[in-house]
Order: structure tokens, then sequence, then C-alpha cells
């Protein structure tokens, strides 16, 4: 019986083998999926065929698609210690946490079809893309089809940049790291879903490395004297998800909760 | 020529599914089936890779020639509207003439496909081996084209954008668009199109830089034959920045900073 089964199985693997050599098109997943066995795993590109073929070998190789592996409502500093507010940030924080309580949370950017910007968007729960092209490394997301042009060259910040919600990024490899620094970054939006706020003179330092080679880390550290009282940092991880795809993700078909002039939303708790 | 190398990668995958399955006779059955997807992946990675270094280098930032916001077929007539794309289009140019048309991108939803192309300012090309894909500044539009064309619909999800494919033809970048909501206009003017609607685009180099966009429509709903329009881009310098255009501000009843805490 087990013999069968096993025969079984293997015309299966012979089948998608047959299959490459007679099709011969470039098919991303061209194997039909198969109940049961590791022979319904699609035959998916390698992460070589992701980036601009043009980058030299030295360059470590994070393209592809990445899924977060854990989606923060939350991000306190990665130390376990306590979130160093400034006065204004703790009232800040305060009150949101009180209107979410009483069934009536504040105005969130993200409810209203806006980015959460950099760094709440590393929280994401929904696939990334990352792109390496000589001059840039492209990140975009699902959520809102956002992207982020991180310049590789060094080229500086415009002068007339205007703040925004991604910011303005330049990245550079320290070894196996890359280094990602951002500036020129809206007061608009909050480092988490929770609420702990940021001002338009934050800088992020985020820092991506590959654990393993389908583990991507990141570790970001946001430097905003402004409103915290020391530098903190927040810890990521994505998995290589080489068998997903963007999806198209259009939030204006549902945006319904439109904020009052004090920021209270008119359907309450609904989002 | 460009359909040799992915033949030989297919040869050279079956090779490797062959010899894996030979060696592996004592592995069980699911390890020698990753095994063989294992080899299959990295001959297609290899060859899409080699293909792609003889492509040419679409990749870089671009912007329309000139601004085109009303569409023009090729042959210089009018798009051959069936009655019922008629109807549709006078219903829309009467709506609006009485400004109470229901254009998509005023609600901040997407333009959909070719339309994006006629969006204003600059677009950023990225090109790889599996996949090329197209960011555009306008309302940050992104095109995620995987090269595994022709277009492969099997009851899509029926999407704004539509869903790609691409594939190269020589050195021309087809990409085939399919798998829409049917809501969007093809122009500011109105004219439709149906969720049946094919789109086949041929990009490629007219000179170094120099970028032609040639889109056909079909959509026999609409549409009493094929017809066409021809897009014309130029290269913009190297490592441009692209700047984010948020539309859904425009949505909001008070300005942000009434809530922006550190702005």
């Amino acid at each position: 019986m087990a013999g069968a089964l096993g025969s079984i199985r293997r015309s299966r693997g012979a089948f998608l083998c047959l299959g490459l050599v007679a099709g011969g098109a470039l098919i991303d997943g061209a194997a039909e999926a198969q109940p049961g066995g590791a022979a319904q795993a699609p035959v998916v590109m390698g992460d070589a065929a992701r980036r601009d073929v043009r980058l030299g070998a030295d360059v470590p190789n994070i393209s592809g698609v990445w899924l977060a592996q854990s989606t923060n409502r939350a991000t306190p500093p990665a130390d376990g210690g306590s979130t160093p507010f400034l006065p204004w940030a703790q009232q800040y924080f305060d009150n949101r946490a009180a209107a979410e309580k009483a069934g009536a949370p504040l105005f969130d950017p993200s409810a209203n079809c806006l980015t959460g910007g950099v760094p709440r968007i590393l929280s994401s729960p929904y696939p990334i893309d990352i792109l390496q092209t000589p001059g840039l490394t492209v990140i975009s997301n699902e959520t809102l089809h956002t992207f982020r042009l991180i310049h590789m060259d060094g080229k500086p910040k415009p002068a007339n940049f205007a703040p925004s919600y991604l910011g303005y990024s330049v990245g550079h490899w320290d070894g196996d790291t890359l280094v990602v620094e951002t500036t020129g970054l809206n007061g608009y939006t909050q480092v988490d879903e929770e609420g702990r706020p940021k001002s338009s003179d934050m800088r992020v330092e985020e820092r991506y490395q590959k654990r393993a080679p389908n583990v991507l880390d990141v570790t970001y550290t946001l430097y905003d004297p402004r409103t915290y009282s020391r530098p903190w940092s927040i810890h990521a991880s994505f998995r290589w998800a080489p068998e997903l795809r963007l999806a198209e993700y259009i939030c204006e078909e549902n945006n319904r909760n439109k904020p009052d002039a004090t920021g209270k939303l008119r359907h309450g708790s609904e989002k | 020529m460009n359909r040799l190398i992915p033949f030989s990668a297919g040869c050279i995958a079956a090779l490797a599914c062959a010899g894996a399955w030979a060696q592996n006779g004592a592995l069980s059955t699911n390890e020698a089936a990753r095994r063989a997807n294992e080899a299959a992946a990295a001959a297609r990675t290899a060859a899409a890779v080699a293909a792609d270094r003889q492509h040419p280098r679409l990749g870089g930032f671009w912007e329309p020639d000139k601004a085109v916001d009303v569409l023009v077929a090729t042959d210089g007539k009018a798009p051959p509207l069936t009655p019922a794309g008629k109807a549709l289009y006078n219903e829309r140019t009467a709506a609006l003439k009485s400004n109470k048309a229901n254009d998509p991108p005023a609600a901040c939803l997407p333009p959909g496909t070719p339309r994006d192309m006629l969006s204003p300012g600059p677009f950023l090309i990225a090109q790889t081996p599996a996949k090329v894909t197209i960011f555009h500044q306008y309302r940050h539009l992104i095109r995620h084209v995987y090269l595994d064309g022709p277009l492969k619909l099997d009851d899509p999800d029926p999407w704004w954008q539509g869903h790609f494919s691409g594939y190269w033809d020589g050195d021309v970048l087809v990409i085939e668009t399919g798998g829409f909501n049917g809501q969007q206009w093809l122009d500011r003017t109105g004219l439709p199109q149906s969720p049946d609607m094919k789109v086949v685009e041929r990009f490629k180099l007219s000179g170094q830089d120099t970028l032609e966009d040639l889109i056909t429509i079909q959509d026999g709903k609409y549409y009493a034959e094929s017809w066409s329009v021809r897009l014309t881009f130029k290269r913009l310098p190297e490592n441009l920045h692209l700047v984010e255009e948020e539309c859904a501000e425009k949505l909001l009843e008070f300005p942000l900073k009434v809530y922006a805490p550190g702005g």
C-alpha cells in the first residue's frame, strides 16, 4: 500500500519535470497544485532572478517578497525597557489610550487611507517586495501600494524636500547589513497603532540583515529628541515568501471613518 | 531566440530532476520531490538571469514626452465604439457637462490600466529577470509585472488596475492585462471599458532615451474591433526621487495638522 502511494507520488514528480520541458516558459509557480506531498510546491525562481542583473555578486541579495512574522499593535522598546516619552508625548499617548478605552478612539491615518509612514509601515501584516537596482533599493508594501526609494549612491536629501510620510532614505551596506537612514518625515503619523507619537525631527535608522537565506531581520532605531528622552529600538523579522505576489489594495473603496475637527472618529471604534 | 533560452532551462531542469531521482531511490518521495523542485527552480533562475542580460535596459526614470489625457488611436480615427459603448460614453459626456460625473480618480480611486500610463509626472521602471515593476509618482501606483506571460486568467478577482503578466518578444517587453472590475474610464473623456477588456502593451526603446508604449485595447462589449494608442516617454536622469502624492489627504474634512501631535 505504502509502495503504491509512493509510486503515485513519484509519477507526480515526473509529471512536474516533464511539464517544465514541454512548457519551457518563464512561469513562476508553473506546477499545477497537487494534493498532498512536497510535489505540490510551486517551482519559483530564486532571489537572483528578483533583482537587477547589473548588481555585482558582492552586494548581498535581499530582493524578493517578504512576509512579516509578527505584526504588533504596540512596539515598545525591544530591550524591554519602558518607552522614553517626553512629557507631552506621554500625555498624548495616555489620551489616546483613554479615548480608546472609552470606545471613542482618536484619529488614525491608517483608518483614513493614509500610510502609517516610517517606521510604522514596518509592522504591517501584509507582504513587502524588496527590489535592488545599482542605484536604488526599493521597498514596496502591499498595504496602500506605497513604496520607498532608498538611495544607495549617497545622494543627499534635496534642500527643498517637503516632509512626507515615508521621508527621504539613503542606504549603504555595512558588511552584510543594509543600513537605511530616513529623515524628512512629517509628524502626522504614529510609530505604532497604539499611538506612540513622533515629530518631524525624527530620524530612523534601519538595519536589515539576513539571519538565514529565508529570514530577514530588521532592527530600527528612532532618534527623536523632541519626543523621546533617548533613542530606542524596535525589532521585526520577515520570512522570504517567493510564492506570494503583492495583491491590489484599494483603501478608498471603503473610506468611511472620517474624523471630526477634534480627531474623534465619527463611527466610534469601527475601522 | 528568447524562447530558446527558457526551453534549454527546461532541459537542464529535466536532467537535474532525473539525476535527483536516480540518486535518491532511498529518500522519501517527498524529499526527492523537494530536491527536484529546488533543482528546477535553480535552473530556471539561472536561465532567466542569462536571458535578461541580453534584453534592452528599460530600467530607469521616465516621463511623458508630452501630456496626453485624451486617447487618440494610431490610425487617427475615433475609437470604434459599439452601440453599447457609445451609449455609456454619451452618458458620461453629458454627466461631465453637468458636473455630475464620477470619474474614479476624482475620488482617489485608481485610474486603471493603461490609463496609469497617462499619469502626469515621472515613473520608475525596475527591470529584473523574474519581474518588471513600474513605480508611478502619481498616487504611488505600482505595477508588479511577473514575466510569466502570456496572460492566463482563471476566475480572477476583479481589480481596478487588473492582473498583469509580461514576457519578452525579442527586444519588446509585452505586458498583458485583464481581470478588471470594469469601473474604470480609459481617459478623462470617459471612454468605457468592460470587465472583459484585455490590454496588450508593447514597450520598446525607440532610441537610447525614448521609450514607446504601443497599447492595444481589446474589448468586444464596447469596441467593434481592437484599436491602438502609442505613447512615448523620455528618459530622465538616474536616481531621481519620486515625490509622495497622498490623494487621501484630500478626502479628509480637516487638514491633518489639526490632529498631528508632532508636526
